[in-house]
């Protein structure tokens, strides 16, 4: 099978990625800000008879690049074997685009260039002579609206065409400079792409007759009167210029833009910030409100249904004991917990999703800036950290996109102070179990993170990394309204991943801590196991933070994998407690399932409702009448010790992925060196908040 | 007059960039802001100043915006 091999690149921001999850079927990550793409990804097609490998690369605005992601694209430009070049162009931003264009054109490669997001473009009244175009360069064109899949059914088929043909683009400069470079042919004694004499005439790459490369260089900037680097800038530039007037009609202005309007208060130095608090807020409202009715039915549904259900299946068959515990306790108290919490993250995700495609976070970063700037930090990097409340992994990728070294390092440092869903949901519960009003303990913890974060930075930039403030030059996109279809489909992937999660290593450490706590075999009490055992030694690092149960101990190691395992793991240890001290009620599936599927559908309609109200609501519930998880683990922490106990997983990097990532990002030693601080730092602070407040209760 | 010396809402035309053999400056030239284009300055919010472009909005600094000269 032959093999094509496409270099995805553009300016950012224009649809690259779009365009590939289209054709590919791809779940790569897509937002409507620049510099979303940070590594290159690649994704292999086989489409009649090819194998075509399209890789997607960040996006460029030249081939100079300042930031590692934008080192990645032009490395791969440079050194590659590329078949075919798939440029994409922002079609509103023609004339701009094409100057990226026109420096892919110099490479002399089968090109295939797609006019995206023709949508907005017609909408302003841009007409490109697609046709006329075509023949000027020779290459293929297409226009297209990679968020709808139109026009791109053509792509592959033009991909193989090009290459097959070798059909090559055609790009004329000045007359002079054509002379140049034939001459320079002549010398070398090779045939040149116009990148590569361009580049040998730059002296960025070198030959073995410097000597004759200089005179030419020398000749060119005494006839033109300016530096070759600024003859050939201009050059591109006219050639930018001259295409666009050729192909390109505008045919009406348009009267208002919804960015316009949306930016006059969004963008406002104080209405905007007044406003960047109120989105915050309403994110958080929703988030909890909508999921809170959803998590109590679920949690209901667990413990009410599915695990008496599970212990009358299994009783009828005759199963052991042993064999009904493992269920009830392992998978139902460990993993049926933490699904639990589904309904929860999936809100947030949507909510997060539809703040990254809406346009809005580089916003963020210009209003931010002004308290950036007193941490000798720039607002883009805002972003990064705001994208730290998703995940902090792909938050710590982005940092590839800030230009100055020390400064990523110091926003990679940052970034898992940023609360993240799973902390999220260790917190959801420990909070509404034992605080009043738990959404402000909640927020008190994100907030918490951030101040963390900030004094880290803080720290850092008055101690080892001094040094002045690199420059800031970002692209603000125009607000686009995303599409329910995309957003779900981005929610479904992460909690895909979180049930994933929830059925493989979860899964894994709930029967690990499980057996642990049964073994030696013929225990009589959980307290004389190995889990016990554990739990027990290392009680003295934590016994001064108010954490004295072995079993609340025990569970912030397995915690170090994921954090949401602590709470699976607390739930394994205490539901196996739990049983011991309720008896089975009688129990009748299917009027049971009746009343599940009614509470439900009170669910769903509490969801809608509790949106619309003001205050947030969520965990407002009273206590049900069962003797459930809740209650359990209520008798082991006072509300003091639930705080430093939150404290701790919200400050220590106990994350294993967060970890790798920092290592892979900023090296081993740095890595574990703010492993070891983090941790500290969390201990001193649930020292200080938990011997604080005892004096206070 | 440089951008920053711009008032809000006018159209200008840039008429030379400065120190162009700083990269910074050849990306911004690149995104939009260079010589003969028509631009407007939208806000300064901080140390950021926003520049409408032909097609483009463009957040820049303001130390970058002193080597943009207009008129
Ligand atoms: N209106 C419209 N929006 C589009 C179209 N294609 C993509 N978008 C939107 O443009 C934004 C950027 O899309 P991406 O695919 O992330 O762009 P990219 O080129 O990969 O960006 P970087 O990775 O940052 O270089 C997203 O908000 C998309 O939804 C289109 O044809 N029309
Ligand atoms: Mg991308």
């Amino acid at each position: 099978m032959k093999e094509i091999t496409v270099a995805l690149i553009g300016n950012p921001n224009v649809g690259k990625t779009t365009l590939l999850n289209y054709i590919a079927g791809t779940e790569l990550k897509v937002g409507n800000w620049p510099g979303v793409t940070v590594e290159k990804k690649e994704a292999t097609i086989e489409y009649k008879g090819y194998k075509v490998h399209i890789v997607d690369l960040p996006g460029v605005y030249t081939l100079e690049p300042l930031s590692d992601a934008e080192l990645v694209a032009t490395k791969f430009l440079e050194e590659e074997d590329i078949d075919v070049i798939l440029d994409v162009i922002d079609t509103q931003n023609f004339e701009k685009n094409f100057y990226l264009t026109t420096q892919l054109l110099e490479f002399e490669k089968p090109t295939v260039v797609v006019l995206n997001i023709y949508d907005e473009a017609e909408r302003k009244g841009i007409k490109v002579d697609i046709p006329f175009l075509e023949e000027i360069l020779n290459v293929k064109v297409i226009k297209a609206v990679a968020r709808k899949g139109i026009g791109l059914d053509r792509v592959l088929d033009l991909i193989i065409e090009t290459y097959e043909k070798k059909i090559t683009p055609r790009i004329k400069y000045e007359q002079k400079i054509e002379d140049a470079i034939k001459e320079l042919e002549k010398t070398l004694g090779t045939k040149l792409t116009k990148h590569e004499a361009i580049n040998i005439l730059l002296g960025k790459k070198k030959t073995n007759n410097e000597e004759e490369v200089k005179k030419l260089r020398e000749e060119l900037e005494k006839f033109f009167g300016e530096s070759l680097e600024e003859i050939i800038k201009d050059e591109r530039f006219g050639f930018a210029h001259g295409v666009t007037k050729e192909v390109l009609k505008k045919e009406k202005e348009q009267k208002y833009d919804i960015t316009e309007i949306l930016d006059t208060f969004l963008l406002h130095p104080y209405i905007g910030l007044g406003l960047y608090l109120v989105i915050m807020f309403l994110i958080f409202k929703i988030a909890f409100d909508f999921s809170a009715p959803f998590m109590d039915w679920l949690d209901g549904f667990l413990t009410g249904f599915v695990s008496p259900f599970i212990v009358v299946l299994l009783n009828s068959v005759g199963a052991s004991e042993i064999i009904v515990n493992f269920f009830t306790e392992a998978v139902i108290g460990g993993v049926g917990f933490v699904v639990t919490f589904v309904p929860l993250i999936a809100t947030l995700f949507f909510l997060i999703n539809f703040l990254e495609m809406s346009g809005y976070l580089p916003r963020i970063a210009v209003l931010m800036d002004r308290f950036m700037e007193k941490l000798g930090l720039h607002g883009s990097m805002v972003i990064p950290l705001m994208l730290g409340f998703g995940c902090n992994v792909p938050a710590i990728m982005a940092t590839r996109v800030i230009e100055d070294r020390r400064d990523k390092f110091i926003v990679t440092m940052m970034i898992p102070f940023m609360t993240c869903p799973a902390r999220l949901i260790v917190f959801a519960f420990f909070a509404s179990v034992f605080f009043d009003n738990p959404v402000i303990v909640i927020m008190g913890l994100y907030t918490l993170g951030i101040v963390v974060g900030l004094i880290t930075a803080y720290f850092l930039k008055r101690t080892t990394f001094k040094g002045k403030i690199t420059h800031f030059a970002m692209e603000l996109p125009p607000y686009r309204l995303p599409t329910l279809k995309a957003i779900l489909s981005v929610v479904w992937i992460h909690t895909k991943g979180f049930l994933y999660r929830a059925g493989t290593i979860i899964f894994a450490i709930s029967i690990i801590v499980w057996g642990l706590l049964n073994l030696p075999p013929g225990i009589k009490d959980q307290s004389e196991s190995f889990a016990a055992k554990i739990g027990k030694t290392i009680v003295p690092i934590f016994e001064p933070l108010g954490i004295e149960d072995w079993r609340a101990s025990a569970s912030l190691i397995p915690a170090f994998l994921a954090r949401e395992i602590a709470l699976s793991s607390l739930g394994t240890m205490y539901y196996a407690e739990m049983e011991k001290e309720i008896e089975m009620e009688e129990f009748k599936p299917v009027n049971e399932l009746k009343n599940q599927g009614l509470s439900l559908l009170t669910a769903v309609k509490d969801a809608f409702l509790s949106v619309f109200s003001f205050k947030i609501a969520a965990f407002d519930v009273a206590e049900d009448e069962f003797v459930t998880l809740r209650n359990v683990i209520k008798q082991h922490f006072t509300p003091l010790s639930a705080l430093s106990y939150m404290i701790l997983l919200l400050i220590y990097t106990s994350c294993v992925a967060t970890v790798a990532v920092m290592i892979q990002e900023i090296g081993k030693k740095y890595a574990l060196l703010f492993l070891a601080y983090s941790f500290v730092a969390a201990w001193i602070l649930a020292f200080t908040v938990y011997n604080v407040g005892k004096l206070f209760v | 007059m440089n951008i920053l010396e711009a008032p809000e809402n006018k159209e200008a035309v840039i008429v030379e960039i400065k120190k162009s053999d700083n990269p910074f400056l050849r990306k911004i030239e690149a995104m939009g802001l260079k010589r003969g284009e028509k631009i407007k300055v939208l806000s300064k919010v901080g140390r950021n100043i926003v520049v409408q472009v032909e097609g483009r909005k463009l957040a820049i600094d303001k130390e970058l915006a002193k080597e943009i000269e207009i008129e």
